[in-house]
């Protein structure tokens, strides 16, 4: 090439059309993820995440707490009294009535093998805090239990949501710092660092 | 491309770091899962439990277990005076009443014949509405209410809402003791029943009290024999027709004939006065020569009993230091049972053990004015008239608060075709029993442990005593809403008095705020086992004990006693002349039948035959061998007015030759743990009754057997299991004292 002599090179339509669709739909990705990510970080992803994750056992949370009108604390009761997590309650709790109950379910059939077989259950974790922020069930059901004058299995609601009518158990609360820190404040409670840091 | 060695040592660097970075924004496995461990760890506390204090239903104070709003278990309550810490077995399966599966949930209107079984669900404000309603068609003052017996302030509310439909408020009670109740008001001259000082008494005569197997506290009375057997050890004199709980643990049971009590103790009281072993003011009253016809050689034959044996027992009695005399039960169920419950506590007068240790101890009086025990009674004369009325047309509304009066009336009196000629039926009860299936309306009632009420002991401890009972957990069927779920009797009738715009009588809008004023009532006495200078602090002190008492409140006046003279003792009368065996009714596990819907006290097996879920008939063994009868063969029982049951046979040596016993509460048509157990003894009962009080003759009944083709195996334990060998060489260990192991070296 002369120096001097510089000319733009001619690019063809055909290239110009597909480089143009290409970075539309590199933008058109790149928001999507900046919002999912963004939402996510700071409250719940915007999508993607309307039902829980598949169990493996087909647990439905109405038939124990809408027909026969159970308590949440009657099964969740291995935790929320003196454990951090109100834990999912063992095998052989579940056979306190389904030892008896439920012939002919398939999904109790899996549980009836598993306690047979000596063998837990993995269910899929549906909430999780990270281990920096540390959570204790029994201060937070007995504050508002108290303050509003409710039942223990009445206040697990108000972080967890309408479980009863959830076909697959999710997630609805963002459970992110700033989240906890405004309940906190709403209700008097203390927001020093080392109340879930430490 | 070079690949030179500075950037090979960069690449590995970033690499290295990448890896690092990046595995650091996974989440581990472990945390992905939630796992739910196969086995209940042993070590796991599974909540935090409290015991709250309230009453049971036979008056007993209790203290129940709840952890997370569930009653777990139940205690007797160690402060209330009552029971003072233990309690009865029927009180245990209250927690069946509350988690029963059959518990009415909502009210309920007949969809379709009377006892067809189908009901609709309806709310609360359309139950009253349709009950207004139809008395506003059929009138108020053709309507009658029945309750079975009622204390406190539940007896007080659902009265004045009898009185304002026009009509007095009925009590029923099957097996009713109401002469008993009428004899010791006669010989105390108290509206109270005394406490029987059975534990500092170093002699009991009993005239067939099973008080072991009582339906008021048996805590109490175990309590006392527990004391009256220690030492100084008491002697039990037991005298009644069949071998009851009670005559099994007497020192000497003393068989005599039925209805014959009166007589015997006429006989003591002739021996007393005519050797002159009594000295008290009212033996002086008595001559011997009124007594004459009942000296003891005269009526020996009469009654089964030796003439020395009934000299011997006056003269025990004429040496103990704190005799006591006491009877109920089958001796005050005869057409002379009132003469013979006179009569036998009239030996108390006689030995003047009136108000002292040992004796009969008089209660105070309410110190509520208007707040009284359960004791009264309407007598079976008044629940007769009752159906006569209904029949008549007279009464063509019925309310009934769970007394199931169709179960446990007698078969002849085809109380059915009674009830259909009703125009409307109201039944108050947690479920579908025997009278609430024929209801229009039934009106679903909260169980003892959901329940608000107070209560005046029956047999109080010798002073004033006001029982407490608090809900100690949230109505089970609460969260079916406003409009649904169960309520308090009290609290049903208040909510439709208002309804019916009757005239407030309560003294609070709900249940709580009544008892809330009696509370305040009770704080102004400033006495007793709660003080307090807030009604709040009284209120929390109330509740957590259990109620309130004042030991210092005992009575020290005795009052005159209105019998003028040795009582007149009638010939028992029977209902059949013809028959041969005398039918004797008794209570066992599920008491008159209304515990009989919990399996736990229907599988309780009965104390002396370990029988359990079975209505049983005990013949004499040496009878029942004449008629080749085995254990377990079904016989017919005919009272000769054309009604039968069937029951087992178990031939049993203690029975008398002349008497068939068979419990009650069996045979009942509703419920899964009552309907197809066991035979309606009740329905084969005449209606024969004592002409001085009304109190039903229960223990009047002749009847006849008959053996049929049928045979079953008796559900007992008994014999069941093959004994322990016994050791055939006698090696018994025998255990020396450190001391006499030094003597003897």
């Amino acid at each position: 090439m002369i120096p001097g002599d510089f000319r733009v090179p001619k690019i063809s339509q055909k290239i110009l059309i597909i480089s143009g669709l290409g970075a539309l739909v590199t933008s058109v990705i790149l928001i999507i993820a900046v919002l999912f990510v963004g939402s996510a970080w700071w409250t719940q992803p915007l999508f993607g995440f309307d039902d829980g994750p598949d169990q493996p056992i087909a647990f439905k949370h109405a038939p124990h707490v809408k027909e026969l009108g159970m308590k949440c604390t009657y099964c969740h009761r291995f935790g929320t009294e003196g454990a951090a997590a109100a834990a999912i309650p063992p095998v052989e709790f579940c056979m306190s009535c389904h030892r008896i109950v439920g012939d002919g379910n398939e999904e109790i059939k899996k549980i009836r093998d598993a306690y047979s077989g000596g063998k837990p259950i993995d269910w899929v974790r549906v909430h999780r805090l990270p281990d920096h922020a540390k959570f204790f069930h029994p201060p937070h059901i007995k504050k508002l239990s108290e303050k509003n004058n409710i039942e223990a299995s009445e206040v697990c609601s108000t972080c967890h949501g309408d479980v009863a009518s959830m076909n697959k158990v999710k997630q609805v609360s963002p459970m992110k710092m700033g989240w906890c820190v405004d309940c906190h404040r709403a209700n008097g409670a203390s927001t020093d660092c080392t109340t879930c840091h430490y | 491309m070079d690949l030179t060695r500075r950037d090979f040592i960069k690449l590995i660097g970033g690499g290295a770091t990448g890896a690092v970075i990046f595995s650091a924004c996974g989440v581990p496995d472990e945390e992905l899962y939630f796992q739910s461990p196969n086995k209940l760890p042993e070590d796991q506390v599974t909540g935090i439990d409290n015991w709250y204090a309230t009453l049971g239903s036979n008056g007993e104070g209790l203290a129940v277990r709840i952890m997370e709003g569930r009653a777990k278990k139940v205690e007797g309550n160690s402060d209330y005076p009552i029971n003072t810490g233990a309690h009865s077995y029927s009180n245990e399966a209250e927690l069946q009443m509350l988690y029963h599966p059959e518990r009415l949930e909502s009210p309920l209107v007949r969809d379709g014949n009377r006892g067809s079984g189908k009901w609709i669900e309806i709310g609360w404000n359309d139950a009253y509405q349709r009950i207004n309603e139809q008395l506003n068609t059929l009138g108020h003052n053709k309507s009658r209410f029945v309750t079975k017996p009622l204390g406190g302030r539940s007896n007080s509310i659902i009265s004045a809402f009898s009185d304002e439909l026009g009509s007095k408020l009925l009590s029923y009670s099957p097996l009713d003791d109401s002469n008993l109740i009428n004899a010791l008001n006669i010989i105390t001259g108290s509206d109270n029943i005394p406490k029987f000082d059975i534990g500092h008494s170093d002699m009991v005569l009993n005239f067939g009290m099973d008080f072991l197997n009582s339906s008021y506290s048996q805590a109490m009375f175990g309590r006392e024999y527990g004391k009256f057997r220690a030492s100084p050890r008491g002697n039990l004199y037991h005298i009644e027709p069949r071998l009851s709980l009670t005559a099994t643990n007497s020192d000497e049971w003393i068989f005599c004939e039925m209805g014959t009590e009166g007589m015997i103790a006429s006989a003591i009281a002739y021996v007393l006065i005519s050797e002159k072993l009594v000295n008290s003011d009212f033996a002086k009253k008595i001559n011997s020569k009124d007594l004459a016809d009942f000296a003891p050689e005269k009526i020996s034959k009469l009654t089964g009993i030796k003439s020395d044996k009934i000299v011997d027992l006056a003269h025990k009695l004429a040496k103990s230091k704190h005799p006591l005399i006491i009877g109920g039960d089958i001796a005050s169920a005869n057409t002379n049972g009132s003469s013979n419950m006179v009569a036998i506590y009239g030996l108390n007068l006689l030995l003047g053990n009136i108000n002292k240790e040992g004796g009969l101890i008089l209660n105070p009086d309410s110190p509520l004015s208007d707040l009284h025990s359960s004791k009264t009674i309407s007598s079976y004369q008044e629940i007769l008239s009752l159906i006569g009325d209904i029949d008549s047309g007279t009464t063509n509304s019925l309310f009934i608060n769970q007394a199931d009066i169709n179960y446990s009336m007698s078969g002849n009196l085809n109380l059915k075709s009674s009830l259909s000629k009703l125009g409307l039926i109201v039944s108050m009860n947690s479920f579908v029993d025997d009278t609430s299936k024929y209801a229009d309306i039934i009106l679903p009632l909260n169980t003892q442990f959901e329940s608000w009420g107070n209560d005046v002991p029956v047999i109080g401890p010798g002073y004033e005593v006001i029982g407490f009972q608090q809900p100690i957990v949230k109505s089970r069927f609460s969260n079916k809403g406003r409009q649904s779920g169960t309520k308090n009797a009290e609290e049903i009738i208040m909510e439709l008095s208002n309804v019916m715009n009757f005239k407030n009588k309560y003294s609070g809008k709900t249940m709580k705020d009544v008892l809330m004023d009696d509370a305040k009532k009770i704080m102004s006495f400033n006495r007793g086992s709660i003080r307090a200078n807030d009604l709040k602090t009284f209120w929390n002190g109330l509740l957590s004990r259990g109620g309130w008492w004042d030991m210092k409140s005992t009575v020290s006046k005795i009052k005159k006693t209105k019998l003028k003279q040795w009582p007149n003792i009638n010939n028992p009368e029977f209902s059949s002349s013809n028959s041969t065996y005398h039918l004797v009714p008794f209570k066992t596990t599920v008491s008159d039948g209304s515990l009989a819907k919990t399996p736990w006290l229907q599988g309780l097996t009965d104390p002396l035959t370990t029988i359990a879920w079975e209505t049983w008939v005990e013949i004499n063994e040496q009878e029942a061998s004449k008629l080749n009868i085995k254990e377990g063969d079904i016989l017919d029982i005919d009272n000769g007015n054309g009604r039968k049951i069937k029951a087992a046979a178990y031939p049993n040596p203690a029975t008398p030759p002349n008497v068939l016993a068979v419990p009650v509460g069996g045979g009942q048509s509703t419920g899964r743990y009552t309907s197809g157990f066991g035979a309606n003894i009740y329905s084969i009962m005449n209606t024969m009754y004592d002409p001085d009080t009304g109190a039903h003759a229960w223990a009047s009944n002749k009847v006849n057997i008959q053996k049929t083709k049928a045979s079953i195996k008796i559900p007992k334990f008994e014999g069941r299991f093959e004994e322990t060998k016994r050791d055939p060489h006698h090696h018994v260990i025998k255990i020396k004292s450190s001391d006499s192991d030094h003597s003897d070296h």
